[in-house]
């Protein structure tokens, strides 16, 4: 319990941290974006109406307040998930949008973070346990293959051949156009279509680098000394692959795992941007592209949350499958 | 009655320019018997010791002979066949301070699961023949619920000693089963293992550097030296009347309770070097009663009276009856 607790300060107090950088940063940077959209619409150069100016920055919600009693509306709309109003996708509120993206990327890239984990270590298993076999041969040196694909690359070759070239996959968006999100079964296959491509890059990409860990982590747990021992007590096969070295194997990959989960929202970036998916990362793109600041502000928000959030996940898990870090004991 | 035969057994690491940490070793342990097996540090103790119980692991490789134990010859036995035999009729206890257990199951199913893999057993039965072999060794009853992390250095020893005795089994090989504990826990599972011995029949092959301890325990002596059995004697006999030159020395380098301040004596010199074959005897160089064969002949294990010894020299000294050469 007081591990909890610990951890659980620690969570609200980088929490705070974040959001204060979040506050402070883009207020820090020079520039005002008011005269930026006013630059947009006017054209460079353009003398600049000063009632125009002001007119859009009551409009943005910029205010020349001191900077704390910005800070203390600004904590109250953090709280609230109030980030104000989108530039770019005018008038939708920042907080529509995110939750227009947010579970397009939570669905696809959270999916197929989870199932690259999965197989990834799966397959680690098997092949540190028939290590130096054909099975581990083949496995091993395909993940090494594959983990070494830039993956910006390899999402563009895989879109060109399967979407483009031999229209397999629909080349962009997260459902075909002209429809709109219900929950029909038509829809879910179709999702599911839009989905699968997008998916199977990031498995590909990603599962190579869970399956060497976990190679590698087995093949060190089977050098202990009670691994040996389980040998000796004429254990089976399987139960000790399993309880005696997998068991033992995977601690360290559940703190990645755990931060891969955090990292899916900020991940999604290329993803979305290849397969032009209506996701978070797709929208920050956006976002950077037009100088959306308050869209810019909610999602780099919501992606620390994530981070964060993850990494106190991670230290809860942790205590669950490790019994050494557990303390205070009930 | 002989349950353990080792014949002939020699153990390599590595291929290439191996070293051969076991050289035809040919020992026997009966049923009921306590062995030790002694030697300095690298001598190959550890090695013999998994080699018997099968559990060698590379680059370590079992070059030639064999073990049999109960009549059954364990190498000459696929994995499968010998799964059932292990920790029925061999169990082995690693040198303390080696992690032994697995720090992510409790105490209570490191013991459940080899009893539900070896035969049918109920829970029941499983809870209580684990408090039983935790009352053999003085540990509370509530380590059953406890994880290894929780447990001091002597007391997961004392479990992995009692883990050993769960299935009955015919031999239990302890390897340096005290080194890494304090004076006062080694002495309380010496006299632990005396008192078990009384309740349940089992062979014991005791491994340890330290000739003083073993002889405390065990009815009978093997003595190594570079790979080699050097001398096997029981033990009251060793005490007094050690044979092989490098048993003398060991004797002699025991810190004597009788005495008091006794000296420290070491053994000047070092082990010859286990990669190369050897010439002559191996002890030789370190020898104080070298002579010139020693040199050139490599002495065999012959009896002296009940004792085995490799010498030429001292196996000569005090004729016991007639000597034949035993390999
Ligand atoms: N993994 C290994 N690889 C190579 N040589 C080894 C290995 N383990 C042990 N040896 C060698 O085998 C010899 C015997 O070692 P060991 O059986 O551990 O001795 P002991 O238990 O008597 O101290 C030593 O000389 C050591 O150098
Ligand atoms: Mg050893």
């Amino acid at each position: 319990m007081r591990y909890f607790a610990r951890r659980f300060t620690f969570l609200i107090g980088t929490l705070w941290v974040a959001i204060t950088l979040n506050f402070l940063i883009p207020r820090l940077m020079p520039g005002n974006p008011a005269s930026v959209m006013m630059a947009k619409f006017m054209g460079r150069g353009q003398p600049i109406n000063p009632a125009a100016l002001h007119a859009i920055e009551v409009m943005l919600g910029i205010s020349h307040a001191s900077l704390m009693s910005q800070y203390w509306q600004y904590l109250g709309q953090v709280v609230r998930f109030n980030f104000g109003l989108s530039y770019t996708q005018f008038p939708y509120s920042v907080r529509y949008v995110i939750g227009q993206a947010l579970p397009w990327t939570l669905g696809l890239v959270g999916l197929s973070t989870i199932l690259s984990f999965i197989i990834g270590t799966g397959l680690g298993i098997l092949a540190a346990w028939r290590r130096n076999k054909m099975t581990d041969t083949i496995v091993t040196s395909l993940s090494a293959f594959t983990n070494a694909f830039p993956y910006f690359w390899f999402a563009l070759v895989a879109v060109y051949f399967l979407s483009f070239i031999h229209n397999w996959f629909p080349l962009t968006g997260a459902y075909a156009i002209g429809t709109s999100p219900t929950f029909s079964i038509g829809f879910i296959l179709d999702v599911i279509h839009h989905g699968f491509l997008p998916a199977l890059t990031i498995v590909i990409s990603s599962m190579g680098g869970w399956l060497l860990g976990m190679r590698n982590n087995m093949i060190n747990t089977l050098g202990e000394d009670y691994v040996l021992l389980a040998t000796a007590k004429g254990l089976k096969n399987r139960w000790v692959a399993g309880m005696y070295v997998a068991r033992n194997a995977i601690l360290p990959n559940i703190t990645g795992f755990a931060m891969a989960l955090g990292f899916v929202v900020a991940g999604s970036l290329l993803t979305e941007v290849v397969f032009a998916y209506p996701g978070i990362g797709y929208a920050l793109y956006n976002a950077v592209i037009n100088e959306d600041y308050p869209l810019m502000q909610g999602i780099f928000l919501i992606i620390v949350l994530c981070v964060i959030v993850a990494n106190f996940a991670a230290d809860l898990l942790y205590v669950l499958v490790d019994p050494r870090v557990r303390r205070g004991r009930a | 009655m002989t349950l353990v035969a080792v014949q002939d057994l020699s153990v390599d690491y590595g291929r290439l320019k191996p070293v051969r940490a076991v050289r035809d070793v040919s020992l026997t342990i009966a049923e009921n018997e306590f062995v030790g097996l002694v030697g300095e540090s690298g001598c190959g103790k550890s090695t013999l010791g998994f080699a018997i119980a099968r559990l060698e692991r590379p680059p370590a490789r079992i070059v030639s002979g064999r073990v049999v134990i109960d009549d059954l010859d364990w190498t000459n036995t696929d994995a499968k066949t010998l799964r059932p035999h292990r920790w029925q009729d061999v169990s082995v206890v690693l040198q303390s301070g080696m992690n032994a257990l697995n720090p992510v199951m409790t105490i209570g199913s490191q013991f459940r699961d080899v009893m539900v893999q070896h035969a049918s057993v109920s829970p029941d039965e499983v809870l209580q023949r684990s408090y039983e072999v935790l009352d053999m060794v003085n540990v509370s009853r509530q380590v059953i619920g406890r994880y290894p992390h929780e447990l001091s250095g002597g007391m997961k020893q004392r479990v992995v000693i009692a883990m050993s005795m769960l299935l009955r089994p015919r031999l239990i090989i302890m390897d340096e089963p005290t080194t890494a504990l304090d004076m006062v826990v080694q002495r309380q599972i010496l006299e632990n293992l005396k008192r078990i011995r009384e309740q349940q029949s089992f062979s014991l092959l005791f491994i340890s550097h330290d000739l003083g301890l073993v002889l405390e325990l065990v009815d009978r002596v093997v003595v190594m030296y570079a790979g080699q059995v050097v001398e096997v004697q029981d033990a009251e006999s060793l005490l007094d009347s050690p044979i092989h030159p490098y048993t003398r020395a060991l004797l002699r380098s025991l810190p004597d309770a009788q005495r008091d301040g006794g000296t420290f004596e070491g053994i000047p010199g070092t082990p010859p070097d286990l990669r190369e074959e050897l010439r002559g005897c191996a002890f030789a160089p370190r020898c104080p009663l070298v002579q010139a064969k020693c040199q050139t002949t490599s002495p065999p294990l012959v009896a002296v009276g009940t004792a085995q010894v490799r010498c030429l020299v001292t196996s000569q000294e005090v004729p016991r009856g007639s000597d034949h050469t035993v390999r």
